[in-house]
């Protein structure tokens, strides 16, 4: 049997988790390398292997997939990059008169009454638009053939203006991708390795904005994804890795390299992705709670993800900063909050948390490579609730002479104490988190006081117990594996793609032969991705979906098929009767009387890791109260008490199953610090999680 | 016992306050989601002209979710008829329609359904869903009849907030009704289960709610509620100058009818000591023979909306709030609908106009948030359009398009928002996809894109407008009909703080095979046929700016060139920048523009003539005027706009 290993790259941190054949996780952790992420990613496997005892040799051979093992990566490092503006310039080329589908988008302006807004740029900016005459009407015809002489020319233009990748997106292209298809071959031919990304290629929906953006985010993160990838396998294989890498995506899903570098898009927030899945596993495990919302707190950004009735929520509506590409993505806020956000003060007077990050270069004041702008890591630093000669387990000093030099120059601008900027930082970040947290719950009408709440990320243990306190949350769990939960999701993952087509029949006057065709296509593509991954059949499962609706309607619900036989007549009446169902469930109301419309096929391939992880299960200590791991004493500031606190240090490694203690109190875990105010107490639960609730032993 | 009992239920604990209101908040949201996903006209399932409230068992609004603004600050007009006949008839089960611009709906084309929420047989809520309809058995194919002289010559049916629910069940012969007087009957029976469903799932929501909470709780949390937004409000109100202002707009002459437009004129009063602002529309004119008449409902929700666009946004929009900004009004053009005068296109029009003079008003008073005059609204690309469709048997069809209209203004630090469409939707609706649209009917788009040099200049611009052509499939020799109401061809949207006056709008048809020189200009309130072979241009207005454009940052000026919004030569004449004209590598000659700015600043008669010659670029009208009535509300109104000279030389191009 093989080890599972994910790596998760952070804004400040690159995680490693190891699930070992015993099932056992642990995680490790060393500095993300910006100018080249592989030297994090090396890193932390270097740790990984150290921290097990193991040659790094022989952790590498042991994720072979051959044997059972994998190593799969994550990240945000393309969501970053999108949201930054740093990716590749994209010439995008439209049907002449529609230089303007990435400016109006699909309308809509939140808060009708709010103008104190720029409207956002469109994704490509309109120099680099270039329209060609040509025209597919909505059947597929072409009733204007592709001008290829101004083809030709768009495509000499972005050679001349020097962009780095070509999207192609023409009006019906989904009823016809003709033209779209001749450009590409056209400009393969007068530009010989130029990267071109049609529009049918990525989303293939109805819906030119959509359609659009998606082939132009997936075109603008193209070169660095893949030259991102190249480079990785190679540094891989020169310390010994010899096995299959697999990448994360955006569905929470694991793809091969190639399919990710064919899809790039997929890459976008991969690593947020994975939170809820770990999150679900702690809160079922751990305290069989099936409604989790799951926090992750890293260096740079804050994620909240929920899962209601033990289902991660995902959506096709997700938007990625402005746009809307329509893909499936897993349901992750996030907000630029975490421990190397920058606290400012602004005109008025008033404290601000971010969303500048000091990120790892030059990270946190109190790191002593350069910076010094007062970050939450000092603010933590100067309190008391980070140890300056255990930060990640010890093996990284931290210098807490700088960290209160940048909080003092605060503490000057607010003209008040050391430690009272230092609490003004944590709390004005508290409150950030806390409206992030609103905003998937409360104010989609989930209340949150039943959910457990998972908190993951390295920093998230310091923060947790004032944020839930202001949510009424009243179980918070830590996990072991806190300092990374994403990687640690990553390890039990599925492999999963989806594959869709647009076709249109009628319940009435159903093509039975048709939607065959259609159906055999996507199962024949879903097929050959697992084929292509080495799933054998006994893991292996295909779920088909159609998008239906009434007609006249324009928005479709998804309704299950894989059981029904859509050759027969029975089989088309059981999938109008689920869509009248579905739509009773979804919107009160149904009509039987109506026939149905079939638009939009999709399957979904998903393959089951041969180990399914599970977390080591610990034996019950029997001692209450967790002398053992007193590691000393240590002063720390707490609000309760509008002071400072000698606060016993737990070592998190000496706590085991039934061990119960109380605030104040702060664990040391290598990974992560858990802050346990007055008036809360804490019991390690049977796979070593930190289970927080109010209450005193 | 009593007294205790009161004072349990007097205080809604603060944590509960939040979990309530944004419980509240949630149901709204579920139920405009529930309207969108399972309507069947475009127009309420892509472009969400719906609006969705809560009102307490007074009637009053207590939660908006984000929608119409037109809709919703006037929401509790629209459910007081039940209120006003006897609330003891309103039983469990039952459901009411009201559309009645004379008895607090907007006008006939939005269909308010109204659900009754009890809990154990007592009225707590109302739940109400509104949407306009694809249709509402107009005599013209169109949900907007401006030309109408009464409502019997409009045509719509009108439901004066009647029972079309009983227990839960239909009331068939209602139904019956409507599928008779309504063009394509299974399309708007799909809106209706749509809107019943929304309000449906509203009561059954806010019946949990009740479970969880009960009702002691809810009644509480009522009062509480309504007296937060009114502390919200008057401590926002507080915050602004005392004072008075006055102002007016006007829309464009109906040919024929209206020789002179329409005036809005408005007098507003804030009073920071009481906490009140004060809309006086008194001063208006008398109903008109026309359906540009505004109904009580639309008079009160767009004069509030001027104000709210320029205070904070995120007070919440309850009675409790709203109520504080109190609109004046008498039986007239902008003020009360009186029966049986057509308030067909009460919503938009000169609703929208009402909107902009207000916000404008305003800028005379206080500077922050500032805003010019949002463009004029109806250009074609937002008709009602209709024909039949061969690929489906022949199928009548009808529609409202929302998409091709701009119109965003200048605002103090910020372009105009560019998908802003009317000022009486804020910017909320979506916008149309071609394909979605050409999937449903047999048209096809030619053109959707923004016009260079459109925009109303100043340091903040306004949006651009766009150009939309829209033509019949040739293939498939089905014409279609378009119905709109084009403001914005003579009054254009004035400028604000220095900031300059927007582009016209323009309605034109050509020959497609002939091309753009086969122009033929259509009458602004009409609709025509468009046959096949032809193709119908849309021009939207632009709007004001906001500024003098020599203060435009010079950088915001060569973005827009090098995007094309912005010629190198208007950049010249008007803002004064000086740029290198590379195409890719475009640059601001920072010494030169100081020089081209400076100069412009000092020779006022230099500056004044470059602004007409712009001014005179930008009529999008270009064969005006059409007829001989036509032309002499054309020449008055452009002579009294911008001069005679400018209003001569229009006349003699036509």
């Amino acid at each position: 049997m093989g080890a599972r290993i994910c790596i998760d790259i952070g804004g400040t941190f690159t995680d490693a988790a190891v699930l070992s054949d015993s099932g056992e996780i642990t995680v490790h952790k060393s500095l993300t390398t910006p100018h080249d992420y592989s030297v994090g990613i090396i890193d932390a496997l270097k740790v990984a292997a150290e921290e097990n005892n193991v040659s790094l040799g022989d952790l590498l051979e042991s994720t072979d997939y051959l044997i059972g093992g994998s190593l799969t990566h994550g990240s945000t490092i393309t969501t970053n990059a999108l949201i930054e503006g740093k990716v590749a310039k994209v010439g995008l080329i439209c049907t002449r008169g529609f230089r303007d589908v990435l400016l109006f988008r699909e309308g809509y302006k939140e808060n009708p009454f709010d103008f104190q807004i720029d409207y956002p740029e469109p994704f490509i900016p309109r120099y680099l638009t270039l329209p060609v005459t040509e025209r597919i009407n909505s059947e597929g015809k072409v009733e204007i053939p592709l001008n290829e002489n101004e083809a030709l020319d768009a495509i000499r233009q972005f050679k001349e203006w020097g962009v780095e990748a070509i999207a192609v997106s023409l009006i019906w292209s989904v009823a016809n991708p003709v033209h779209e298809q001749k450009i590409k071959q056209m400009a393969e031919k007068e530009w010989p390795g130029i990267t071109v990304v049609l529009g049918t290629e990525v989303n293939p929906c109805i819906r030119e904005y959509r359609r659009t953006v998606a082939a132009c985010i997936d075109a603008s993160l193209k070169p660095m994804v893949i030259g991102y990838i190249s480079h990785l396998i190679d540094k891989l294989k020169s310390v010994g890795f010899k096995g299959e890498l697999g990448m994360l995506s955006s569905n929470g899903g694991i793809l091969s390299t190639a399919e990710l570098e064919a899809r790039p898009i997929y890459s976008i927030d991969c690593g947020p992705a994975l939170a809820p899945i770990a999150g679900r596993r702690m809160g079922k495990d751990e305290l069989d709670i099936n409604d989790v919302l799951t926090v992750d707190m890293g260096g740079t950004s804050f994620d909240v993800s929920i899962v209601t009735d033990g289902v991660v929520a995902v959506s096709r509506e997700v938007k990625i900063g402005n746009e809307l590409p329509g893909i499936s993505k897993v349901d992750s806020r996030s907000i630029g909050a975490g421990g190397g956000s920058i606290a400012w003060v602004d005109k008025g007077g008033l404290i601000r948390v971010g969303p500048k990050s000091a990120g790892s270069e030059p990270g946190p004041a109190c790191y002593n490579r350069g910076g010094e702008e007062a970050t939450v890591t000092d603010a933590n630093v100067v309190m008391g609730y980070i140890d300056p000669d255990f930060f990640l387990g010890g093996r990284m000093k931290i210098d807490k002479s700088l960290a209160e030099k940048a909080v003092g120059k605060i503490a000057k601008e607010l003209h008040v104490d050391m430690m009272d900027a230092a609490y003004a930082i944590y709390a004005a970040v508290n409150a950030n988190m806390y409206a992030a947290m609103t905003n998937i719950t409360i104010w989609q009408g989930i209340d949150p006081r039943g959910h457990v709440c998972v908190a993951g990320g390295g920093a998230a243990g310091i923060h947790i117990c004032p944020i839930a306190d202001m949510l009424e949350i009243k179980k918070v769990v830590v996990p072991k594996m806190a300092g990374a939960l994403s990687a640690s999701g990553g390890t039990f993952a599925n492999m999963v793609a989806e594959y869709s087509t647009s076709f249109y029949t009628e319940s009435r006057n159903f093509d039975y032969e048709g939607v065959q065709n259609v159906l055999q296509d996507i199962k024949d593509k879903a097929k050959a991705f697992l084929d292509r991954h080495g799933v054998p059949e006994s893991r292996a499962r295909i779920e088909l979906t159609v998008e239906a609706r009434y007609p006249y309607q324009v928005w479709e619900l998804p309704v299950m098929i894989h059981d029904l036989d859509l050759s027969k007549e029975e089989g088309v009446k059981a999938m109008v009767e689920r869509f009248h169902q579905e739509h009773e469930k979804v919107f009160a109301i149904k009509e039987p009387s109506a026939y149905v419309e079939c638009i939009f096929w999709r399957a979904e391939a998903i393959g089951q890791p041969s180990v399914i992880g599970k977390f080591a299960e610990e034996e019950k200590s029997g001692k209450d109260v967790a002398s053992q791991a007193i590691m000393g004493k240590r002063p720390a500031y707490f609000k309760a008490i509008d002071g400072t606190a000698e606060t016993t240090v737990y070592r998190g490694s000496e706590l085991h199953y039934g061990n119960i203690l109380a605030g104040p109190a702060i664990i040391e875990e290598t990974t992560t610090t858990v802050v346990v105010p007055p008036a809360k107490k804490v019991s390690v639960q049977k796979y070593g999680s930190y289970l927080i609730e109010n209450g005193s032993i | 016992m009593t007294n205790r009992k009161e004072k349990e239920i007097s205080g809604v604990e603060p944590y509960l306050m939040a979990v309530i209101s944004s419980r509240l908040y949630a149901i709204g949201i579920e139920m405009t989601n529930t309207m969108i996903r399972s309507a069947r006209s475009l127009l309420l399932s892509t472009c969400r002209d719906l609006s969705t409230a809560i009102c307490d068992f007074n009637g009053d609004v207590l939660m908006l979710p984000p929608c119409i603004p037109v809709h919703t600050t006037n929401m509790s007009l629209t459910v007081k008829p039940l209120i006003d006949r006897g609330i003891e008839k309103v039983k469990p089960g039952d459901l009411y329609l009201n559309n009645s611009p004379y008895f607090g709906n907007t006008h006939h084309a939005d269909y308010t359904y109204i659900a009754p929420v009890f809990y154990k047989d007592e009225l707590l809520f109302f739940t109400s869903a509104k949407g306009h309809q694809a249709d509402c058995g107009n005599s013209i194919p169109s949900t907007y009849a401006p030309n109408a002289r009464d409502l019997f010559e409009e045509g719509a049916i009108d439901w004066p907030c009647i029972k079309i629910q009983e227990n839960y069940q239909d009331i068939e012969d209602i139904l019956r009704i409507a599928r008779m007087r309504i063009r394509v009957p299974d399309q708007w029976y799909g809106d209706y289960l749509a809107g019943v469903g929304s309000a449906r799932i509203g009561e059954k929501r806010l019946i949990e709610l009740c479970d969880k909470y009960g009702a002691d709780t809810m009644k509480a949390f009522i009062k509480q509620w309504q007296e937060y937004g009114k502390e919200m409000m008057i401590a926002e109100i507080r915050k602004l100058p005392k004072g008075k202002a006055e102002y007016w707009v006007r829309h464009d002459p109906l040919p024929g009818v209206l020789p002179e437009g329409v005036t809005v004129k408005v007098k507003i009063d804030i009073d920071p000591d009481k906490g009140y602002v004060t809309i006086d529309l008194r001063d208006n004119d008398d109903p008109l023979p026309c359906g540009l008449n505004e109904s009580e409902a639309c008079s009160t929700a767009n004069a509030r909306s001027g104000v709210l666009n320029r205070i904070d946004p995120n007070i919440p929009h309850n009675e409790g709030a709203i109520s504080r900004i109190k609109v004046l009004m008498k039986e007239s053009c902008v003020g009360k609908a009186k029966w049986p005068y057509s308030s067909s296109v009460a919503t938009t029009n000169v609703g929208d106009r009402l909107i902009c003079c207000v916000q404008a008003a305003l800028n005379k008073l206080f500077e922050e948030r500032g805003m010019a005059e949002g463009g004029a609204v109806q250009c074609p690309a937002v008709s009602v359009i209709s024909g039949k469709d061969p690929r489906r048997n022949n199928e009548p069809w009808i529609n409202q398009l929302f998409c091709g209209m701009t119109g965003g203004p200048g605002v103090k630090e910020h372009d105009g928002w560019v998908t802003y469409q009317y000022p009486c939707t804020g910017g909320a609706l979506y916008w149309q996809t071609t394909e979605v649209m050409e999937q449903r009917f047999p048209v096809e788009v030619l053109e959707e894109e923004i016009i260079m040099d459109s925009s109303g200049a100043g340091k903040w611009d306004s949006a651009p407008s766009c150009r939309f052509i829209l033509a019949p499939r040739r293939d498939l020799r089905a014409p279609m009909t378009a119905a709109y109401s084009c403001d914005g061809q003579i009054n254009r949207p004035r400028g604000a703080a220095g900031g300059l006056t927007g582009s016209s709008s323009a309605a034109w048809k050509y020959t497609i095979d002939q091309g753009m020189k086969t122009r033929v200009e259509l009458s602004p309130f009409a609709e025509p046929e468009i046959k096949i072979g032809e193709a119908l241009v849309s021009e939207s207005s632009g709007a004001g700016g906001y500024g003098d454009p020599l203060d435009r940052d010079p950088e915001l000026v060569r973005h827009r060139v090098r995007e094309g919004w912005t010629s190198v030569e208007k950049a010249y004449e008007v803002y004064g920048v000086v740029l290198n004209a590379e195409p890719e590598l475009l640059e601001v000659d920072y010494e030169a523009t100081k020089k081209r700015r400076d100069e412009l600043k000092k020779d006022g008669k230099l500056r004044e003539e470059l602004r007409k010659k712009w001014l005179e670029v930008s009529w999008r009208s270009k064969k005006l005027p059409i007829n001989e009535a036509w032309a002499q509300d054309f020449y008055n109104s452009m002579k009294e706009q911008h001069g005679e000279e400018i209003a001569k030389s229009m006349i003699k191009e036509g």
